[in-house]
This record gives C-alpha cells, sequence and structure tokens, in this order.
C-alpha cells in the first residue's frame, strides 16, 4: 500500500491512501480538551484530592482519546482514492456504510488545500475537490503532506481544462508554496491597510458611533441603565474587525499556471484557485469612509462555489482591500480588457431625482464589447461587471414608483453567488433598448467563448448541436 | 439624458428593444382558470378565519358578551379577500410569453412588472408541476430552470396539454443549444 507522502503526481489506476498520520491528526486535539473539561466540569466531583482529580482526568481522556484514534485509523484504512483510466477522480470511503464516489473532473468546479490549525503546524493540509452536480459533488482528502496537497490540485485542475498530466512542480521543494518562482505576484495586502479598511468600513463606524452615542446619552441622562448595551455595541465590533483581520490576514493574490491563486489566514491558511473562466461576476465594492483612500473590495462570484460556503466565509473575496488602480489591475487578469475608465458608463435621466436622489450622479450602466458594467449605490458603492458570455438570462423590471416616473430596471442574471448586477432606474425605454442589446451580446459571446477551456487549445461547444456542455 | 454612446456597437442584436407590457407584441395569453384557482387558496385560508370569528361572536352574544372585536376580523377578512380577488384578476391577464427565435420572453404583474427572457441555450431543466386545487381546474405551471437562481421564468395557468408541448418544445430547443456555463 502507497503511502503519499512524497510530492508528485496520482498515478493512473494505481489506489492511494490518505497520509498514515491522518488518525493521529484527528485525535490530538481530543486529549488535552477533553482533559481540561474533565478536569474543570464538575463530572469529577466524586473523586477525592486534587492530584487523583488529574489522574483520573488524564486517564479518562486517554481512553477517549483511544476510542476516537481507533475510530479514526478504522475509516483511514477504508478510504482510498485513485484516478481512474478516463481521467476521473474515485474516492472509496466510509466504515460501515460505504460511499463510493467518482468525481467527474471534466465538470470541476473549484479545488481548495487548506491547512486547519493543529494539520498546518506538522505540514499537513486538505485538498477538498468539487464538481458540477447535484447533492454530494464533492470530496475532501483530509490529509495529505502539503506538497502532495498541491500536486494533486495542480494535476486536477490540468485534467479538468483540457490540458495534459503535467505537474507544474511549482510547490515542490519551496517551504511555502507562495513564494515559488514560477508564481508571480500580483497583489499583496499590507496588514495595517487591511485593519485600516476593516475599522473604516461602514458596519463598524456605525456601531462605534452607536456607543458613543449610548455612553453620551447615559452620562446627560444621570443613568446607566444603557451602558449594558455597550458591551454589545463597542464588542461586536471588535469581534467582527479581529475574526476578519485573523481570516483574512497575509492575503496575497498570484498568477500560477493554472489561473489566479489566491492565499490568505493567520492561524488557518486557506489557498484558493480561480480559474479565469469560472468567473462569473466581479464587483468592486467601496464603503463610504473608503472612498478618501480610493480603496475597494474585490468579489466574485464563481461558478460552484456557493455550496461551499460552509467552510470559508471568504470564498467570495479575491481582494480585501486594495487601491482603485491595483484591483483594476489585479481584475484585468481574469477578465482580460478592463480598465479605470471601464469604459464610459451612460448615466442616467433627470427624473431620477424623484426616485433616487442621492445616488443619481453615480449610477451608470455600460454594454461593451465583452462586459456589462454597472455601477450603483449611495453610502456603499458598487462596480458589477460580468461577462456578456456568462449572463443567463436578462430580466426587466418596474414596481409602481418606478412607472410612475417611467424608469425601470435591468437585470443580468448569473450562477449564484454574492453579487447581484443590475443597472437601477433607466428610462423604460432604454432599459429594453438594452436588455435587448445585451441579449445580442450575450448570444455573440458565449458561441466564441472558450475561456472554461483555456489550456486545451481546442474551441469551446458552439450552439450548432456540439453535445460536449459542461453543465 | 446623457448620449455618450457605449464603447463597442452590438454585433447585430436580433431586436433593437423588447416588449416589456402585455400591449406591446403579440404574447401568448394564459388561462383565466388561473384566477380561479389562485381565489380558491386565498378563500380556504379567509373563510375557517370568518367561521372562527362568527363562532365566537354567537358565543359570545348569547353569554351576553359584546364582541364588537369579530366583527373587526371579518371585516378586516373580507376586505382582504376582496383586494385580492380582484388582483388575481389584474394579475392573470398581466401574464403573457412569447417563443422568439431565440429566447423565451416570460412577462408578468400589474403592480410590479417584470419581464424575464431567458435564451434557449441556457436552460438546463423545464418541469411541469401542478398543485392539487390546480390538477382539480386543469392547469399546470411550466417552470424553466438556468444555471441562475434568479432567472425566475414560469408560466402558470396553462392547460395541461399545452403545458407538455411547451415542456417538449422548450426541452428539445435548450438540448440542440446547449451553451453550458
Amino acid at each position: 500500500m502507497s503511502v503519499p507522502s512524497a510530492p508528485g503526481l496520482l498515478e493512473v489506476g494505481r489506489r492511494y491512501r490518505l497520509h498514515p498520520a491522518t488518525p493521529l491528526i484527528h485525535a490530538a486535539p481530543v486529549l488535552p480538551i477533553t482533559g481540561l473539561v474533565l478536569f474543570l466540569s464538575p463530572a469529577l466531583s466524586f473523586v477525592q484530592g486534587l492530584w487523583l482529580t488529574i489522574a483520573t482526568a488524564v486517564v479518562m481522556a486517554v481512553g477517549l482519546t483511544m476510542i476516537v484514534g481507533g475510530l479514526a485509523y478504522w475509516s483511514w484504512t477504508r478510504f482510498e482514492f485513485w484516478l481512474d483510466e478516463v481521467g476521473d477522480l474515485r474516492v472509496d470511503s466510509g466504515i460501515l456504510t460505504r460511499n463510493l464516489k467518482k468525481l467527474q473532473l471534466s465538470r470541476l468546479q473549484s479545488v481548495q488545500v487548506v491547512q486547519p490549525f493543529i494539520a498546518r503546524i506538522f505540514g499537513f493540509a486538505t485538498v477538498t475537490i468539487e464538481v458540477a452536480g447535484i447533492g454530494d459533488s464533492r470530496a475532501a482528502l483530509a490529509y495529505v503532506k502539503r506538497d502532495r496537497a498541491y500536486a494533486i490540485r495542480d494535476q486536477v485542475i490540468a485534467i479538468s481544462s483540457g490540458g495534459t498530466f503535467v505537474s507544474y512542480g511549482a510547490t515542490s521543494s519551496a517551504t511555502d508554496p507562495t513564494d515559488a518562482p514560477s508564481e508571480h505576484t500580483l497583489c499583496k495586502v499590507p496588514p495595517g491597510r487591511l485593519l485600516g479598511s476593516l475599522v473604516l468600513r461602514s458596519s463598524t463606524m456605525a456601531l462605534l458611533i452607536l456607543t458613543v452615542a449610548l455612553i453620551v446619552f447615559s452620562y446627560l441622562r444621570g443613568g446607566w441603565q444603557e451602558l449594558f448595551l455597550v458591551p454589545i455595541t463597542g464588542g461586536l465590533p471588535i469581534l467582527i474587525v479581529v475574526g476578519e483581520f485573523i481570516a483574512l490576514f497575509s492575503f496575497l493574490v498570484a498568477r500560477s499556471p493554472n489561473g489566479v491563486r489566491v492565499t490568505y489566514g493567520m492561524l488557518q491558511t486557506q489557498t484558493q484557485n480561480v480559474p479565469p473562466g469560472r468567473v462569473h461576476a466581479i464587483e468592486f465594492v467601496q464603503s463610504f469612509l473608503w472612498r478618501k483612500p480610493g480603496w475597494v473590495r474585490v468579489k466574485m462570484t464563481v461558478a460552484g462555489s456557493a455550496s461551499q460556503q460552509g467552510d470559508s466565509n471568504f470564498g467570495a473575496v479575491l481582494l480585501p482591500v486594495a487601491p482603485w488602480p491595483e484591483a483594476v489591475a489585479l481584475v484585468r487578469q481574469l477578465m482580460p480588457g478592463i480598465d479605470e475608465s471601464l469604459g464610459n458608463l451612460r448615466g442616467v435621466g433627470d427624473s431620477v431625482r424623484w426616485r433616487a436622489p442621492l445616488q443619481k450622479g453615480y449610477l451608470g450602466v455600460g454594454l461593451g464589447e465583452s462586459y456589462f458594467t454597472a455601477r450603483r449605490g449611495w453610502i456603499t458603492r458598487r462596480i458589477v461587471v460580468v461577462p456578456h458570455a456568462r449572463v443567463q438570462s436578462v430580466r426587466v423590471g418596474q414596481g409602481p414608483w418606478s412607472r410612475s416616473l417611467g424608469l425601470a430596471n435591468v437585470w443580468v442574471d448569473v450562477v449564484p453567488g454574492p453579487i447581484e448586477a443590475v443597472a437601477p432606474y433607466r428610462s423604460q425605454s432604454e432599459a429594453q433598448e438594452l436588455a435587448a442589446r445585451e441579449l445580442g451580446l450575450s448570444v455573440a459571446a458565449r458561441r466564441i467563448d472558450r475561456s472554461t477551456r483555456w489550456q486545451s487549445g481546442q474551441r469551446a461547444p458552439d450552439s450548432d448541436g456540439d453535445s460536449d456542455s459542461e453543465v | 439624458m446623457n448620449d455618450q454612446t457605449p464603447t463597442a456597437s452590438s454585433p447585430a442584436p436580433a431586436e433593437a428593444s423588447v416588449p416589456f407590457s402585455v400591449a406591446d407584441a403579440n404574447w401568448e395569453r394564459v388561462s383565466p382558470r388561473l384566477t380561479t384557482a389562485r381565489r380558491i387558496v386565498v378563500a380556504l385560508c379567509v373563510v375557517p378565519v370568518i367561521a372562527a370569528a362568527v363562532v365566537v361572536w354567537l358565543g359570545g352574544w348569547i353569554q351576553g358578551y359584546s364582541g364588537g372585536w369579530c366583527a373587526l376580523v371579518v371585516g378586516t377578512a373580507v376586505a382582504v379577500y376582496s383586494w385580492l380577488h380582484w388582483m388575481f384578476g389584474r394579475r392573470t391577464r398581466s401574464w403573457g410569453y412569447l417563443e422568439r427565435s431565440d429566447e423565451l420572453f416570460v412577462v408578468r404583474g400589474f403592480l410590479f412588472r417584470r419581464l424575464s427572457v431567458v435564451p434557449y441555450g441556457r436552460m438546463q431543466m423545464v418541469d411541469v408541476k401542478a398543485g392539487p386545487v390546480d390538477r382539480a381546474l386543469g392547469i399546470n405551471t411550466v417552470q424553466l430552470h438556468t444555471a441562475a437562481a434568479t432567472s425566475d421564468a414560469g408560466i402558470p395557468g396553462l392547460p395541461p396539454e399545452v403545458a407538455t408541448s411547451l415542456r417538449d418544445r422548450l426541452a428539445a430547443l435548450g438540448e440542440q443549444r446547449q451553451v453550458g456555463l
């Protein structure tokens, strides 16, 4: 039985196991936690004396750890993965209920390498692979050696994007894969700027102002009843800021042979690969106080990632904060042709004054050669960019208030994600014309689009009855 | 109105504009039985409320209490029902769909008007479904699914044979023009 410890490719047909240290990593955290809980809880109050209590706690914790370790070992012996002859990944797992999975890599949605805190200390990582499909269409290989994890990821991406079984080898020798020479760093977020952006965010500011107002109010009133709210209004923003700071710490975006690679995290390092063809929408978000330093956050909608929001809330963040030119330069890597002028957006008519006076001057829409671009927002400003080739459908909508002013909104629908692409408050005739133009552009664009198989050089399935569709 | 033209001229869109109201084009309409179905569903919720209020009021009246609030409940229920009764009629008449060469157009709503346009190549699945009331009245809903959850193009109130043939036509077109994500 092979032990996948050396970096290298998976051989077709050969069955692999997870690293033999896997049961230990699963069981290790149980020992100190249960020991501490048993020692502190009243469960052992029947035992007399401190030393006896400690000894009992240790014995029970060791016992529990061995049980967990035994189960983990058992499930380790029942876990196998391999590449089959047609280039799909097979994963067999389960102790009592066997679960035999076949992940069709040509329908790959995402591959992620995650290093949870404990695994990271010992140089292990988890590879999470998700393919398009209904139900349980993902597999997590936990744990393998970090180098092995990066090799598997590269291989899986290469197979899925129509390339050959080549390792990009960027990660084989370097201790930190992001420093490997073949990866070209595109953006780095300095800790100071990250912290500044989180503090200056509208939600943080609103809560801090509320806190100050509460203190002032209760001081003026002479009563202190309101102060019980202060830990909540003051503590919550601190918790959010610190939590997000730790999660997004040392954010680094690099170009890799597999698209754009995002790495971040202080305690748990996340690595996410963003294949260019899978990005269905980009959004630049600017909080009110970010206007002065000119910062924006870049979010993205990646096909298939909506279902994995559970294990990473920041999977939609392409860049937590950067000056506008830097953010645009990064987005240009994924959506060639985007520039800072956004191709002259068209503003809105005068009657919008009666519907949205504060954002009237900011609203805009543009239908460029390759992208739908829309700008909106009053306190928080947003710019959405959607490639015409990724538009799933188009909607026009109008409520009573807008109708009385002859206005309508135009939406372009994209796959589920954090981004809503809408051009609000166009004149009705313009909205109808925009929708028609967008439909024409999207039909034309996806005929020539081949970005989902960007490594193979072959034509994408076109609309003439080619059955090689991906979803 | 700012008349700046966008950067690129569009490569020959099929139409210069999309129809937005039922007056704009020769829409296929839905069955008036849809109104009846919706009204029945609301009536099934409202009638028990009225009945309960009347029973409580009668009970109170026998024992000599005044039950003014019961009249209020009945009045509110009747008012809500009347408004919905009228609105469902208007709403049914606002539905329309149009099968163009490349896309399906669906228009609906009279207070909040919506137009959804789904290119055939983007359709992933087409369902026909009907609830118990709809089945009793002989109407079905054709529901379209794309990779976007927001596409939101379903057509209710179609007679079963119309619904099935529409589903088959759409499914065939969808398969023929499937372009992936």
